[in-house]
Parts: C-alpha cells; sequence; structure tokens
C-alpha cells in the first residue's frame, strides 16, 4: 500500500487535500479543515465529479454515494488549476493499492500538482506556475529535510518548463503531463485511464529507481510490442525478467537505506519503433466585405433593412490582403477552418476601430473543441479618421489553445511566434488587412 | 410621456417581484394601521429583512421579531404574502426527529455527514420546474423563536447548506412547529 499526501498549489501557498470522503447529500462539495466552510469552487468541483459534465464518475464511477465531501487545509479562491490535484486523489482513492494521508511523516510520496483536466483528459496548462513553487519553497525545504520523494505534477510544455526553472535545486521531480492518465502514472495509477504513455521528469537526484524503472518500461514497451510479434517465445522470457526488475526497483524505493543498487535490466534486441513525423494542422481562412446590396446602403445593412452581399477580400499573397474601400464595406466576416481540434482566433488592430455587435464566437477561444468552419463577424463605423488595418491571428492544434491564445494576445511580434508554437504542434496564421478610412 | 425599455424576461421577472413584494408590503401596512408596529420598525426594513438583504436594520429587525407578537404576525403576514415557497407545520405522527419536511413544489432534507459525524447537509429541492430560486430561509418557530439563513446558489433546482447537528437550523427543521418560508 502507496500512502500519498497530495497538495493542491495556490499562489497564497499549498493547500493539502485532507480527505475524499463519499457522502449521500446530492451535491459534492469542498470544506475547509472538517468545518462546516463550504468554498466557492464547490459548484465546481461538483460539476467536475458528475457524469455528463464532468470527468471523476465517468472515470472512476459508477458511485455508491451520491457525491464526495473534500476536505482541504485552506482556502482555494478561482479557477479550475484545482482539478488536476483533486483527478489525482479520485486516482488514489479508486486504486486498492494507494491511498490519501494527512500525515506527512506517513506518506511515501508527496505530490504537488497544478492543472485543468478537460473534458478529454487533456491536463492543459494554468498561470502562474512559478509564483506556486515560490510560494512553496519552505515546504519543500522541510519536506527534503524529512527525506519525502516530491513529486510536481503540471501540464506539459510551458508550465512543465516554468516549474522546472523555479523548483530547480529544490530537491523536487517535475513532470509534465499531457493528460490525466500520464499524471496518474506517475504515481503507479494502473487505474487510471491509460492513453499515450509519455513521461518526462527531471534529474532524479534522490535516485528514486522507481521512476528509472517507469522511464525504462516505457521505452522497453515502444520496442517490445514489435518485438513480441516478431519473436512471440522470446518475448515471453524478456516480459518475466522485466517484471522482476520493475518489482525490484519497487521496493528499493520503499525501503530508504541502504541505497538501492541500480540493476541493469536484460533487454530484448534494439529493435527501431520509427514514429510518425509530426504535422502540423492545417488553417484555411477566408476574409469577406459585407457590402450593401444594389442600392442600398450600410445603414441599410446595420440596422436590418437589407440583406449584405458577401465579397472576398482580394488576397495579394501568402497572409497580405488588398485594401478595401470604406464606402462599400459595412463590415468583414471571417470565415475559419483547422485540421486541429481546436480554434482560436483574435484581431490585433493597428489603426480605426470596429463594432463588434455580437461577442466573438465560443468556438474561437481555443478551449472548446470544433469541428467544421466557424465564422466571426464584425461592423465597421461608417466614418473614420483613420484606416482600419488589422492582423488577424488564427491558432489550431489538437490540444486546447486558451493558454497560448493569452500568451500570443500579450507578444508584440505575431511573426516571431510562429516557430515557437510550431515546436509545440500549434499552428498559427497570421493574416493583415487594410479598410481605407473613406 | 415618461416611457421604459424591457430588453428581457428578466427584467419583467425582476419588475413583476418587486411590485409584487410593495404590493404584499401596502396589505400588511393597512392591517397595521392604528398600532404601534410601524413605528418600532420601518416596513422598508422589514421588506429588506424578508429579502434577505444586508440590511443595517437587519438585527433591530431580528430582535423585534423575537420580541414583539405583532411584528412577528405582520412579517408572518408579510412572508405568506411574498415568499415563494411555504412548508407549512408538519402533522408528526411520532415523537422522532423529523429529517424531511415537504411543502408545495418543494422539500427539505437533512442529511448526516460521513465526513464530519457532528455535522448534517441540509437539502432544499425545487420541484416546481422553472420556479424563481429563492434566496433565504426563513424559518418561524413555536412562540417568538425565529431563525433566518441565506440559501447557497441553487444548482438544478438543489441548494444544500452543511451546518452543525447542534444548530438553531437543524432544531428548528426538526420542530413539528416551525413554519419555513423561502423567498
Amino acid at each position: 500500500m502507496k500512502s500519498c499526501a497530495v497538495f493542491i498549489a495556490t499562489t497564497g501557498g499549498p493547500v493539502q487535500v485532507l480527505q475524499l470522503t463519499p457522502e449521500r447529500a446530492p451535491q459534492s462539495m469542498v470544506c475547509v479543515n472538517r468545518t462546516t466552510n463550504v468554498l466557492p469552487v464547490s459548484k465546481l468541483y461538483d460539476q467536475f465529479v458528475k457524469p455528463g459534465s464532468g470527468v471523476v464518475e465517468r472515470e472512476f464511477g459508477p458511485f455508491d454515494a451520491a457525491s464526495f465531501r473534500v476536505d482541504v487545509s485552506g482556502p482555494i479562491d478561482t479557477g479550475n488549476s484545482w482539478q488536476l490535484g483533486m483527478y489525482l486523489v479520485h486516482a488514489l482513492h479508486a486504486s486498492p493499492e494507494h491511498r490519501l494521508v494527512e500525515d506527512i511523516a506517513a506518506a511515501d510520496e508527496i505530490i504537488w500538482a497544478t492543472g485543468c483536466v478537460d473534458y478529454h483528459l487533456n491536463v492543459t496548462e494554468v498561470d502562474h506556475v512559478a509564483a506556486k513553487i515560490q510560494a512553496t519553497l519552505d515546504l519543500f525545504a522541510e519536506w527534503a529535510g524529512l527525506g519525502k520523494a516530491v513529486a510536481v505534477i503540471t501540464a506539459a510544455g510551458v508550465n512543465e518548463s516554468d516549474a522546472r526553472a523555479a523548483a530547480a535545486d529544490h530537491g523536487v521531480q517535475v513532470f509534465g503531463a499531457e493528460n490525466a492518465g500520464q499524471a496518474g502514472e506517475i504515481l503507479g495509477l494502473a487505474g487510471a485511464p491509460n492513453s499515450a504513455l509519455v513521461i518526462s521528469g527531471t534529474e532524479a537526484k534522490s535516485g528514486s529507481a522507481r521512476n528509472i524503472a517507469l522511464a525504462t518500461l516505457i521505452l522497453v514497451l515502444a520496442g517490445g510490442a514489435v518485438f513480441a510479434a516478431l519473436q512471440p517465445e522470446e518475448f515471453a522470457e524478456w516480459s518475466e525478467e522485466l517484471k522482476a526488475f520493475v518489482a525490484g526497483a519497487q521496493v528499493a524505493q520503499e525501503e530508504p537505506a541502504p541505497p538501492a543498487p541500480i540493476v541493469k535490466p536484460v533487454l530484448p534486441p534494439a529493435v527501431a519503433v520509427i514514429k510518425p513525423k509530426p504535422t502540423l494542422p492545417k488553417i484555411t481562412v477566408a476574409i469577406k466585405r459585407l457590402a450593401p446590396p444594389a442600392g442600398g446602403t450600410c445603414m441599410q445593412v446595420h440596422f436590418g433593412g437589407a440583406d449584405p452581399v458577401m465579397k472576398s477580400v482580394q488576397k495579394i499573397t501568402g497572409g497580405d490582403h488588398g485594401e478595401s474601400g470604406r464606402g462599400d464595406t459595412c463590415g468583414l466576416r471571417f470565415e475559419f477552418d483547422g485540421t486541429g481540434k481546436y480554434l482560436a482566433a483574435f484581431l490585433r488592430v493597428k489603426s480605426g476601430r470596429f463594432v463588434q455587435a455580437a461577442k466573438k464566437p465560443a468556438s474561437l477561444a481555443g478551449s472548446l473543441p470544433v469541428s467544421g468552419a466557424q465564422t466571426w463577424t464584425i461592423q465597421l463605423p461608417q466614418k473614420a479618421d483613420a484606416p482600419f488595418a488589422y492582423d488577424l491571428a488564427v491558432l489550431s492544434s489538437d490540444t486546447p489553445l486558451g493558454a497560448e491564445l493569452a500568451r500570443l494576445q500579450g507578444q508584440e511580434d505575431l511573426v516571431a511566434a510562429l516557430s515557437v508554437l510550431a515546436k509545440k504542434q500549434i499552428k498559427l496564421a497570421i493574416h493583415n488587412h487594410r479598410v481605407s478610412a473613406r | 410621456m415618461t416611457s421604459y425599455t424591457i430588453t428581457d424576461d428578466k427584467q419583467i421577472d425582476d419588475a413583476r417581484e418587486i411590485f409584487g413584494g410593495l404590493a404584499a408590503m401596502n396589505d400588511v401596512l393597512e392591517e397595521a394601521t392604528g398600532t404601534d408596529n410601524v413605528a418600532a420598525v420601518a416596513p422598508a426594513d422589514l421588506y429588506a429583512f424578508a429579502l434577505g438583504h444586508a440590511d443595517p436594520a437587519a438585527s433591530k429587525v431580528e430582535a423585534a421579531l423575537k420580541t414583539s407578537a405583532p411584528i412577528r404576525a405582520a412579517f408572518h403576514d408579510l412572508l405568506s404574502c411574498a415568499s415563494d415557497f411555504h412548508v407549512p407545520r408538519a402533522m408528526a405522527a411520532a415523537s422522532d426527529d423529523i429529517d424531511v419536511r415537504e411543502g408545495a413544489d418543494c422539500r427539505i432534507s437533512i442529511q448526516p455527514s460521513e465526513a464530519a459525524p457532528g455535522q448534517v447537509y441540509v437539502i432544499v429541492e425545487l420541484t416546481q420546474a422553472g420556479s424563481r430560486d429563492p434566496k433565504v430561509m426563513h424559518l418561524m418557530g413555536a412562540g417568538d423563536v425565529y431563525h433566518r439563513t441565506e440559501l447557497p446558489e441553487f444548482y438544478d433546482g438543489i441548494a444544500q447548506l452543511i451546518v452543525e447537528v447542534t444548530s438553531e437550523i437543524i432544531t428548528l427543521l426538526q420542530d413539528p412547529d416551525t413554519e419555513v418560508f423561502l423567498k
């Protein structure tokens, strides 16, 4: 039985999950220190647990209990970055070989987690990771003094690199998880969902044999699948040796002294596994003018007297478009399509102004999976002292884009972001266009 | 001529709510004419208290409800007219504690907490689809007993509180003589 203490990172310092209790009341709640003080995140937690809106019961249920009560050591005020920690607490609760403990002295491992878990179990990025680490440094030192293994778990990518930088030389291991299944695997949770198993860790300062074994296991499994297909008898023999190795490593981790010797496993002959080269999603963008109909005016278009006529804006080269005249441009309609699951778009206005009669569609915020073409329409004032000039940035990816969108909006040089985003398998398309002043 | 622009159904509902409450308050005031009720507590304060607003006079109203039978009667009348849900006195068939109270289109139940033995859940369920979500629970017990508690936000027609088993709200809910008004 492995005992884990779980902390949810906040900028005010980590909040420990003290206990998780199945309840008969209809709504799940988060309470502070076993008191009747109910935290405002309770409603969001209830949604996170319930099937339909959430993932917990879908992944670990069905439950006999109607709800759960979570007691935590302090306030968690806003946001959804608690989701990864809560998900792991439920994963521990569902595992017969693990248990959540409050007493740090009794913990085999301490989990420090921050990240959102979306409906598809992707672990998505959150803000302020470095500040959350900073607020935990004293505790990291205290836990190191107690000889406790500490796993810092965040979303893979920028959060992970931020955490690595902030937690360097503090005796913790940093993991980036792309999905909740990977996060569960870090704790050795076989019961958690198990999609694409890829774990990246920092250098194992405390010599955690478990993590070496786990990383080795991943490599071996990748090659082993092919090997098993080619030489089934030898695979069976090798498989037994591997099991013995992993079991040995597990014991070594649970008994601190003497240091466990690192046993080199007998590996099967090297098999080259050719991974398909990842390709960037494709984006198509069309910019159309809302032109007044023959004999009509933009005033009639704006106030419902006439339907606009859609006219494509001429594309010159790459993302550059020809200038449009103000008099026959009542508004602009952007049509997007991307091969990635998620799509995001924003306008950077360089001069002039536009009128957003309706909100930008939620499907273009990057946090909801989309299917098919998406459109966004803006209106333009008919009198302007300056031309309306803008860059239109569109992103497409198979992972949620909310955080990248926010980051990009704060970045001055959009072109410089192209290669950085491409490394994360995010396609960025930049289009520019201008509508004359008069 | 004065004209108003009503932009959505919520504004209409809000206006209806306010005028309905004021009409109920008028009825109470007419009945109270010639008594000292109005002088003791301003009608506006009584109405704000019924709505659960954070009114500076709330403590004065609460004290008056516990000490003045006429004000208590006026307040009872106001709640009877203006509240959204009413749970009447229970017909207790046994001396056991009552853990479920039923009213028209609503149900209030008490459920023990597994996590903390000294705590219980109070679960307020609205069974009428599309009804307005109440914000405050008024408990009017026998004699001069009165307690008011704010309700958390309703979700899927349910609002859930967690309280100490020894709290006044539990004592009152388990007392068959207590009437409950949700406003």
